[in-house]
């Protein structure tokens, strides 16, 4: 397997980290976190790429990201001292980008553009957004401009697939019987090829029936064009493996504390004690400020009675949510077989409106594993 | 057997961490006490539903209580049974399916497991494939992005097929999409900014691809009645008490802006023990509304 990184010994300082993942639910936050973990290396001036998939509006324009055409845009704020860069991953330039590079013929990449699963394919799918980001992510560290590149994943629904992206298509161009299919019409004088052929036919058959021959012959002109850089898909696929293998990244889980995401985490948790990647450090974002712990009740005298009856109820509220919070914790923490540290990420006090206020957030937190943790 | 004519799909979405799964399990737990017959079903392997009900829930119904059953569709049990169904043998269709080439091109293949989830969903309506004999199908869809590029897989394949068994299948997912008073999209927000953007995103999405009106639900507000500056200042100005003001300022703020925008329905933010603590002090507010059902 080839190494991922520059075999420059300089470059391989143990335990020096080159690439932070951040892997989690939708919704807990990840991107907010991977961006202020960003300005925070930045801020020990490493030279550092944020890497984020699907920015929401508000952050692309705080960072001003390039949503359209996915370029690397330094961010322009002193106290970063130029270190820090940004980009998002734009599934259909990526993925034009990565066949273009690799299909030299033009005529079949013009064939391949008219394909209606790869328009499909290319833009409005899901799906699409994995295999881009890992091939945009191993490219980026191929190059080696960077001291850290942090990762933005998608929703951890898509995980699995996220990190299974390149293998599952590889797997599959991989697949002697697959590549018969593509071959159908070549001539061969091996009995046993004449037979998978001739399964190869009944499949495609089958295929037309359920699913129409206009959609069969779309897929497999599709899989036929993709076979032609089989060995790019599989260097990806093994690039993205080592990468995440690698002791030189991190996987950092977001998690909040809210009841339905247990379950969503212990299920993330399994799948990477199964795979063999090691999770570096868990994210509690979001652990309400605690203001019921400062904040008074009032008293009633000197209070109108209908607003002091309000707010009465309203510190309960909070107070009763930072008991389950509590319990909640604890329950990760004893489903953790491997235990990775924990660290509770407070709600910030007022969401970020600009540059200068995510720099303010990311000087107020401690998001470094070597630094303060949360003891349990 | 239930006439499945008037049945009904409920979907639930929104940012992800809004509490989609909490609500649809709060409305399905509703439709139920009103005496429907209720599948609440999830989406791809959230596993939501295992921890909920505390039982293995696959693709086939698993019985929960009366009339209440839950699901766990996913791709490769929607595709084989549609292929079961249309070649009417389920010997070939598992020779098909269980094929490690067919199983990597499921994984592949762009579009196709969104696909084959909407089908599934929608399956009931247009009578296709195994009978869902409910009167309701309550779905804990996925959120904001991906719940979009389901339904942009539907669009897309149903105009670039404009013959055969996969174009056929995504026009009819649309149409059952589209037909009012049988479908409802439940949109799920919380009193903040981001939260409040993506509801806002996604009903002007809905409206312009399937011409069909969402419903917004804004889940965990703080009591409506308090007045801030009925507070002293002495109070609302004390370095204890700041924070925390300056946090109920922002959440009355966003309450104000939801019910300013929409013509959303309030759910209180209630603390519970567990989850099904939590769902049945949900579901008042779902018996305050007037059941258009």
């Amino acid at each position: 397997m080839n190494p991922i990184y520059s075999s420059d010994k300089e470059n391989q300082l143990p335990q020096k980290e080159k690439v932070v993942l951040f892997v989690g639910n939708g919704g807990v936050g990840k991107t907010t976190l991977a961006t202020l973990f960003a300005i925070q290396s930045a801020r020990k001036n490493l030279k550092t790429l944020l890497l984020t998939i699907d920015p929401s509006k508000r952050l692309s324009s705080l960072l001003g990201l390039q949503a359209e055409s996915g370029k690397i845009v330094q961010i322009e704020e002193p106290r970063l001292n130029g270190k820090l860069f940004a980009t998002c991953v734009v599934p259909e330039i990526e993925f034009k980008n990565f066949m273009s590079e690799h299909i030299k013929d033009v005529e079949v990449f013009e064939k391949l553009k008219e394909n209606i699963l790869y328009k499909q394919f290319s833009s409005t799918i899901g799906e699409s957004q994995d295999f881009t980001s890992l091939y945009k992510m191993a490219s980026l560290i191929n190059n080696n401009d960077y001291d850290l590149i942090v990762l933005d994943t998608p929703p951890a629904i898509n995980s699995k697939n996220f990190f299974e992206s390149a293998v599952n298509i590889h797997k599959l161009l991989d697949n002697k019987v697959f590549s018969t299919f593509l071959k159908i019409n070549s001539y061969s004088e091996s009995k046993i090829m004449n037979f998978i052929k001739l399964a190869a036919y009944r499949s495609i058959s089958l295929l037309g029936r359920v699913a129409g021959k206009e959609f069969a012959k779309a897929l497999f002109d599709f899989f036929s064009v993709v076979q032609i850089i089989e060995s790019e898909v599989k260097k990806v696929s093994l690039q993205s493996d080592s990468i995440l293998k690698s002791s030189q990244s991190k996987i950092y889980l977001v998690s909040d504390l809210s009841h339905s995401i247990e379950q969503e985490t212990k299920v993330l948790l399994e799948y990477f004690e199964q795979k063999n990647y090691q999770l570096d450090l868990i994210f509690i974002n979001r652990v309400m400020a605690l203001h019921s712990k400062v904040a008074k009740y009032p008293e009633s005298e000197p209070y109108q009675k209908e607003a002091s009856k309000q707010l009465n109820l309203i510190i309960d509220l909070f107070r009763e949510v930072e008991s389950s919070q509590n319990l909640l914790l604890n329950h990760i923490k004893d489903n953790t077989n491997k235990k990775p540290p924990l660290i509770k990420v407070p709600e910030f006090k007022k969401p970020p409106t600009s540059i200068e206020s995510l720099v303010e957030i990311a000087e107020s937190l401690s998001l470094d594993d070597n630094t303060e943790r949360v003891s349990l | 057997m239930t006439d499945i004519s008037h049945q009904k799909l409920i979907f639930f979405t929104g940012k992800g961490g809004v509490g989609k799964s909490i609500l649809s399990a709060a409305k399905a737990s509703f439709l139920r006490q009103q005496g429907h017959s209720v599948l609440h079903v999830e989406m791809g392997s959230s596993q939501f539903l295992k921890t909920l009900y505390n039982a293995d829930i696959q693709q086939s119904p698993t019985l929960i209580q009366d009339n209440l059953y839950a699901s766990s569709f996913n791709t490769t049990d929607c595709i084989k049974e549609f292929i079961q169904f249309y070649l009417k043998s389920d010997k070939i269709a598992s020779v098909f399916t269980d094929s490690s080439v067919v199983q990597n091109m499921i994984n592949s293949a762009p579009g196709l497991s969104d696909l084959t989830l909407l089908g599934k969903i929608t399956s009931g309506i247009v009578k296709i494939g195994p009978p869902l004999n409910f009167d309701h199908l309550v779905i804990d869809s996925y959120s904001t992005g991906h719940f979009k590029a389901l339904i942009k897989a539907g669009l897309s394949m149903s105009e670039s097929f404009q013959s055969g068994p996969i174009g056929d299948q995504s026009r009819s997912m649309i149409n059952v999409l589209k037909k009012k008073g049988s479908v409802e999209f439940n949109l799920v927000g919380l009193p903040e900014q981001l939260a409040f953007e993506e509801v806002k995103d996604l009903q002007e999405f809905i409206s312009k691809n399937l011409d069909m009106d969402s419903t917004i639900l804004l889940n965990k507000t703080v009591t409506n009645n308090l007045n801030l500056s009925e507070l002293p200042k002495a109070y609302t100005n004390n370095t204890d008490q700041k924070e925390f003001i300056e946090k109920l300022k922002s959440i009355n703020f966003w309450q104000k802006k939801y019910f300013d925008t929409f013509s959303a329905q309030n759910i209180e933010w209630t603390p519970a023990k567990n989850l099904q603590d939590l769902v049945q002090k949900i579901l008042i507010y779902f018996k305050e509304t007037k059941e258009s059902l």
